[in-house]
């Protein structure tokens, strides 16, 4: 590394110094205090603190403490824009801690971040009328309680609790949200709302809503939305018992991971195995639990993302297949364990979707497939073979074994069906080349292709790979295309600095073949590929 | 819809011509024109021409997102926006980082303020050791060994 001549860095004034120490935990930047005379008391000025006691044993946490105590001293009354302190590990008398937190909410604080054990929360916190971001938890006994009169978070945009305890339950929760007048992102996260006679999510400025619990077996009694402006959905929990009130007027992208409890498992189970049984044909269908409303509830969302179990939660859950018109992208995440009976129907119910996406191929090999799948066909109505679908992604399993033909097949399958299908992107998170070159030959090989012209690209971590089919045999690797055709789209160059070799494979008369449009539709998709970059 | 021009002239006498858009990113420029500096051109005599080519590169890039974004749910293009900045500050020398650092100050903008510094932080003093930062950024050690003994003891936590 170069030096910095010495004009630059100390000629520096001290407020610049100490900006960019804000950008450091308070522990590091406080490290600086012994650089020189000059750096001694520069981290004091900060205007982020971020506590964050990692440690064990007493005579470290008294010394954490210390520590916190200190630099808030040195601080006076300056302005403070976030103040963040995680010491769940450490048990600071609730005293102290409340004269630290009315220290920074008196101070203008607009972030302030807690994660504390065994502490009631100082009720000044849900007064603050500077407050933008309050995070409260991970934790453990963190408690809420506070009169109605006294929520009012005029400044509030984002609020994210994790594990809180609600004294009132889900009157309490009622209580926060109705202080959050301009509330804007919401992040709960197991807040034990499956203990709660209601969870009601009404707040109607609300634009992202992160509803999160983790696997527990209780399923909620009920759980209601009136979120008219809501545009992002995230919901992961077990099914609640009903849905009395599904507002979700302005939803375009949603990540729904619904599961059902055991008991609902098991009576699934029982319904699945019996021969013959399929959602489409059985009128009557076998029901363990009641989704159905939640689903019309997010109908008109343009961008949906199902987790393998969602789909078990939509065969047995609810009385008929939710109708998504103005679904253009759909995610579906696919496991061994798990069955594909209501793809068909839903596919069948997504007129103008563009875009599907499979996290992993592989199924459970049930009766009800149709012909979306390869498995097994019964005399059903087609529902891939009048599909609107252009755009076809496949992200290859983890586990992704070449000698396991069923993905390929299960490809295969889709080329050889799926009339409009204009790509196909195949994602295989894999560093080995020659198996990357290897399945892109075999999916050249396929025949009988459906549509009039389909583009088929593979992507690695450090090959791209397209050629255009129907096309000649003839292959010619490693060829490189001309200059002009060769750029690559911002997009992928900022994603993935590791793409090594550029390598096509066209046929040579292909004259609207170009590096574009596999980056293209690489760089504009959105959250699903994530699951392989990240 | 007409789109305004505005000329900025960096310290060595370099002239750049950018849309108002661009320029007004900077909260520093619309009092310049307020002040009516100068008729046309704008003189910004602390931005040397190599650097002010980087504030616009910058500015550039960031009102195209801005513009293009026609609402919902952007985060492709946020990250998108993430990962040009984090490849655009990797490709500039220390020396370029501060001055840019300073320009921004100077110029108040503030999200290119906040990643400059922010990439200082993160890769000049984050994770190394006294010594290797006092080194990189040529600070010179002025403590005797008692004066640095007692800072140490002053913030005993932050160096456990």
């Amino acid at each position: 590394m170069d030096l910095v001549p010495r004009d630059i860095i100390s000629g520096l004034p001290d407020p610049l110094i100490s900006h960019i120490l804000s950008f450091l935990p308070t522990k590091e930047a406080a490290s600086t205090s012994i650089f020189s005379k000059r750096w001694r008391f520069l981290f004091a000025s900060v205007t982020n603190l971020d506590f964050v006691f990692e440690d064990d044993g007493d005579e470290a946490c008294t010394s954490f403490l210390k520590f916190v105590d200190r630099v808030l001293a040195l601080q006076g009354n300056a302005l403070l824009r976030r103040f963040s302190l995680n010491c769940i590990e450490c048990y600071p008398d609730p005293v102290l801690v409340t004269g630290w937190i009315h220290n920074v909410l008196g101070r203008g604080v607009s972030e302030l971040d807690l994660s504390l054990s065994e502490c009631p929360l100082p009720p000044r916190i849900f007064a603050s009328k500077t407050l933008v971001r309050l995070r409260l938890g991970p934790t453990e006994d963190l408690s809420f309680s506070v009169d109605a009169k006294d929520v009012f978070l005029p400044n509030l945009k984002t609020l994210d609790i994790d594990s809180v305890v609600f004294q009132e339950r889900g009157f309490g929760f009622i209580k926060l949200l109705a202080g959050c007048p301009v509330l804007e992102e919401l992040f709960m996260m197991n807040i034990g709302w499956a203990n709660w006679r209601f969870c009601s999510v009404y707040v109607k400025t609300l634009k992202r809503l992160t509803f999160f619990c983790e696997d527990t077996d209780e399923n909620p009694q009920s759980v209601s939305f009136d979120t008219p402006n809501l545009e992002y959905l995230e919901y992961s929990d077990s099914i609640a018992g009903m849905y009395p009130k599904v507002i979700f007027s302005s939803l375009v992208e949603a990540h729904i991971g619904l599961r059902l409890s055991e008991d609902q498992s098991a009576s699934a189970n029982i319904f699945s195995d019996e021969e013959g049984y399929s959602p489409e044909v059985n009128e009557e269908r076998a029901m363990v639990g009641n989704a159905t409303y939640f689903f019309k509830g997010i109908c008109n969302v343009r961008i949906l993302y199902l987790s393998a179990k969602t789909l078990e939660v939509l065969t047995f859950c609810c009385k008929e297949t939710p109708v998504f018109n103005n679904l253009i992208q759909l995610t579906i995440e696919s496991n061994s364990e798990i069955g594909w009976d209501i793809l068909h129907g839903l596919l069948m119910n997504c007129p103008n979707l563009e875009t599907l996406v499979f996290k992993g191929l592989l199924h459970k090999r049930n009766n009800g497939c149709g012909d979306l799948c390869c498995c097994k066909r019964l005399k059903h109505p087609s529902c891939i073979s009048s599909s609107p679908v252009k755009v076809l992604k496949v992200i290859m399993s983890e586990n992704y074994d070449e000698e396991d033909p069923r993905e390929i097949e299960q490809m295969k399958h889709f080329l050889k069906t799926m009339p409009c299908l204009e790509q196909l992107i195949v994602y295989y998170n894999t560093s080995y080349d020659p198996a990357v070159f290897d399945l892109s030959k075999k999916l050249q090989k396929i025949d009988g292709i459906a549509s009039p012209k389909c583009m088929i690209s593979v992507i690695s971590q450090n090959l791209s790979l397209s050629s255009t089919v129907p096309c000649s045999l003839a292959m010619r690797w490693f060829t490189a295309p001309p200059e002009e055709e060769y750029s690559l789209s911002p997009a992928i160059e900022a994603h993935s600095s590791s793409l090594a070799i550029e390598a096509y494979c066209s046929s040579p008369s292909d004259d609207e073949y170009s590096s574009s449009p596999a980056t293209e539709a690489y760089g504009s998709s959105s959250s699903d590929d994530e699951f392989l970059w990240l | 819809m007409s789109k305004k021009n505005i000329v900025l002239k960096s310290s060595n006498g370099i002239i750049f011509e950018v849309e108002e858009a661009v320029a007004l990113q900077s909260e520093t420029i619309p009092y310049m024109i307020e002040d009516d500096c100068a008729n046309d051109t704008i003189p910004l005599a602390n931005v040397t021409g190599d650097i002010l080519a980087l504030v616009i590169e910058y500015c550039k890039k960031h009102v195209v997102v801005a513009d293009g974004d026609g609402g919902g749910s952007s985060s492709s293009s946020q990250e998108d926006l993430k990962n040009w900045d984090a490849q655009f500050m990797n490709d500039l020398d220390q020396s370029k980082i501060f001055n840019l650092l300073l320009a921004a100050d100077f110029l108040n903008i503030k999200t290119l303020f906040d990643l400059t510094c922010q990439f200082v932080a993160d890769t000049m003093i984050k994770g190394k050791s006294v010594e290797e930062v006092r080194r990189t950024l040529n600070i010179e050690k002025d403590y005797t060994s008692e004066e640095e003994a007692k800072a140490r003891q002053e913030n005993e936590w932050a160096f456990k």
